[in-house]
Order: C-alpha cells, then sequence, then structure tokens
C-alpha cells in the first residue's frame, strides 16, 4: 500500500524535504521537490494530503522543483523565495510567507515548459462517466471558477491547469492538483466546495488575492487516469450575459488550443495529429454566460447532448 | 517610364508559383482545411479557395491566371466570381506564409 503525505509523520517529511528527496507522485509525473518544509509542510498536507508521498526519490522522477532564496541574504534578511525547476525562469522571488504559491508555479513551469510525453494545453479538465471536458479560457475567462462549479457538481477534478494529451490516443491524463483561485474567484468557490476545503488566501501577491481549492478525495483515488475527450468548450464569462453556446468548427477549435498549449510548437507533427484525433471525437463550443449557475447547466445540456 | 507598382504588378503575373505538396499534412472540417506545414511545424488555417489553390500548385507550377483558370472549374464558378485580383491576394497570403515559392528557372531555360 502506497504512502500518503499525511500518512507520513511531519518529523520525517520535514528532513526530506530539506535534503530534496521527498517525492509527491501525482498523475503521470514523480515530483522531487525541495524546499522549506516550515512554510511548505502545510500547504502540501492540507492540498495534497491524500496523495501519494515518499521520503525518497523514486525510480523515475520527471519533475524536480527546488524552492530556495534568490541570494544568500534573503535566506535570512526578509526572507524571500523563487522557484527553481532546473531552468532559467524569469520569476518573480515572493516573500517567504508565499511558498505555496512558488511551489504550484514551480510545477506549472515544469509541466508547461519541460513535459514531452503530452501535449500539454492550458486548459480546466473534468470527467464524468468515463468521458472529459476540456475547458479553455484565457486568464480571467472564468475557467477556475467553472471547473471548480462541476468539480462541486460530481464531476471528477483532472485537472485546473493544464490538459495533458496522450501523444498516442489523444486521450486526456489526470492530474488533480489543487484549483487555483484568483480575487473574486474566491468567496463564489468557497461557497460552492464549502470553507474547509480553501486554503487561506494570500494576499498582495504578483497575481493579486490567491487561494487554493483543495480536489476532493474522490477525484484523487479515482482509479480513471484518462478519459476520451467529448467535449471542448471555450468559456467566456461576461457580467449579466445570457448563457448560450455557439458551435465552433473543430478546425478553428485547434486553432485556438494550439495557442494555448505550451509545448505544441516544440512536438510538431505528433501534436498536430494528436490535436486532429481530439477535434474528430468532441463537439467543440465557445460558450458566454453571467452565473455560475448558468454556466453549470450549460455544460450539463452540451455534455448530456454530446455524443461521445 | 512604368511605375514602380507597374512593374510589381507584370512580375506578379509573370511569376510561375509551386508548393511541395509532400510538405504538409491536411485535414478538413466544414469546408474548412488546417494545414500542417513540415518545414516550418507551423499549423494553418485555411478556406476552401485558398487550399484549393494550394492543392493546384502542389500539383504544377503555375501564373495567378493559369492558377484562376484551373480553380474555375474546381469549384464551379464564373470569372466574374473568381477574379484574378482574388487570385492574387491569395497567392500573396500562401507566399506571406512560406506555403508556397516561385519556382526557379534554371539557366539554360532562360537563355
Amino acid at each position: 500500500m502506497h504512502q500518503t503525505v499525511n500518512s507520513l509523520h511531519a518529523a520525517d517529511i520535514s528532513p526530506a524535504l530539506r535534503k530534496g528527496t521527498f517525492t509527491l507522485t501525482l498523475g503521470p509525473f514523480a515530483h522531487l521537490v525541495k524546499g522549506p518544509s516550515h512554510h511548505l509542510l502545510p500547504h502540501l498536507a492540507s492540498m495534497y494530503g491524500d496523495c501519494e508521498a515518499s521520503l525518497e526519490p523514486s525510480n523515475v522522477t520527471e519533475i524536480m522543483l527546488r524552492l530556495r532564496a534568490p541570494n544568500v541574504f534573503r535566506r535570512f534578511i526578509r526572507q524571500q523565495i523563487s522557484p527553481d525547476p532546473g531552468f532559467e525562469v524569469p520569476a518573480v522571488p515572493l516573500p517567504i510567507s508565499m511558498v505555496p504559491l512558488a511551489f504550484e508555479m514551480g510545477l506549472n513551469l515544469s509541466v508547461a515548459l519541460k513535459t514531452c510525453r503530452f501535449v500539454t494545453i492550458h486548459a480546466g479538465v473534468v470527467e464524468k462517466g468515463g468521458s472529459a471536458i476540456i475547458m479553455s479560457a484565457a486568464s480571467g475567462g472564468g475557467k477556475s471558477t467553472l471547473s471548480a462549479a462541476l468539480h462541486g457538481q460530481g464531476y471528477n477534478l483532472f485537472s485546473d491547469e493544464f490538459a495533458l494529451m496522450d501523444l498516442e490516443t489523444a486521450e486526456v491524463r489526470s492530474y488533480p492538483r489543487p484549483i487555483s483561485l484568483k480575487q473574486n474567484s474566491i468567496p463564489i468557490v468557497r461557497e460552492l466546495l464549502g470553507p474547509d476545503r480553501i486554503s487561506e488566501v494570500i494576499s498582495d501577491t504578483p497575481k493579486g488575492d490567491i487561494a487554493y481549492a483543495r480536489v476532493s478525495n474522490a477525484s484523487l483515488t479515482s482509479t480513471q487516469s484518462s478519459a476520451p475527450v467529448k467535449l471542448i468548450l471555450f468559456p467566456n464569462f461576461q457580467v449579466g450575459a445570457q448563457a448560450v453556446a455557439r458551435r465552433l468548427n473543430p478546425a478553428e477549435a485547434v486553432m485556438r488550443l494550439v495557442a494555448a498549449s505550451t509545448n505544441y510548437s516544440l512536438l510538431g507533427e505528433p501534436a498536430y495529429r494528436t490535436m486532429v484525433s481530439l477535434v474528430k471525437g468532441a463537439q467543440t463550443y465557445e460558450i458566454t454566460y453571467g452565473t455560475t449557475e448558468e454556466s453549470v447547466r450549460l455544460v450539463g445540456e452540451l455534455f448530456g447532448g454530446a455524443s461521445p | 517610364m512604368p511605375m514602380a507598382d507597374q512593374v510589381a504588378e507584370t512580375d506578379f503575373a509573370a511569376i510561375q508559383w509551386t508548393a511541395d505538396s509532400s510538405s504538409w499534412l491536411s485535414e478538413e472540417f466544414d469546408d474548412t482545411h488546417l494545414v500542417f506545414f513540415k518545414p516550418s511545424g507551423e499549423t494553418h488555417f485555411l478556406n476552401f479557395l485558398s487550399f484549393g489553390a494550394l492543392e493546384q500548385l502542389g500539383q504544377s507550377p503555375q501564373t495567378c491566371e493559369s492558377l484562376r483558370d484551373n480553380l474555375i472549374p474546381r469549384f464551379d464558378v464564373t470569372e466574374e466570381e473568381l477574379p484574378l485580383s482574388l487570385v492574387e491576394k491569395v497567392l500573396q497570403q500562401l507566399d506571406e506564409a512560406g506555403l508556397i515559392f516561385p519556382s526557379v528557372c534554371n539557366a539554360s531555360d532562360s537563355q
């Protein structure tokens, strides 16, 4: 039986985090993590408590993330932290209290820029009954709120951040990390999922106020690790708008997904073939809505009506 | 003395355009075409006219006028519906996207 973050003793995890041998396994990745345990451990315990974890590196580790001070002075004076995924990234150093943000940003950078096994698309993904919905939107388009709302309605959360498309099967892989919430979406999702699922708000970050929503245990432990995609949505939240869905030409949907992919150009032809397979098996819509309730109803109707 | 744009116009009309049909993958969706161009790794979204022109040029080099003459029966349209100016515009856009190029005449042909 696998050990989880919460089944391990904090007194054992702390030295493993300091040494950089702590391994968190989630979805298709084993993450080797090094960082300040005092600030990181509470985030891991509350958001990743039921995830498989180990105090030693696994045989194969794809993501190595260090959270470290940007220079020696910032280890001691007005402590700061930066994510170091093993390659140069233009990351602004953050106050040490923002370790959860640095950790999540570091994982996002690693998956977005180093993963070549999958076509990675910046999108939310939920699953129900063995079929998945991909939701791709620009920042502020309501992707995270919609993902959280559908998750609260019984959909499995596959991912809030990335659709990981298998290059062989064009199925989407599950990678259920916490849902990243910004500004106005925090109280909405707190209402939808309950306050015990929401982290403390981290204020005044470069992205404004940030909080994280814990994924349900059912999603974390689901045996459904991948699913064919039945619906591809491009959500667009507009205050006061009527809920409406517009069918998209699949070729136009591919062009939008290409723009939202972090590694399409790097992968080239296999990524193109995966995208074409993806849209051939799914229905594609742009949806506009003014309230979360309407968006959930509309997505439910489209999902129910979409043929597999 | 001819104006510069007149020279450019004359040159454009004389150019034989071509394309390498082995250099792309394509998929049709609702009268539009996705084209993955292998040399650049870029994906293009073409309407039926642009894709028709690309396919024609993949079969043999053609001038703007000869391409228009081949596209008219293909799409069952009239000369008025497919004016040379429209074909010219399509050729310019395909050229800018790097999908077609002027065919090269060797020295002995030009002498």
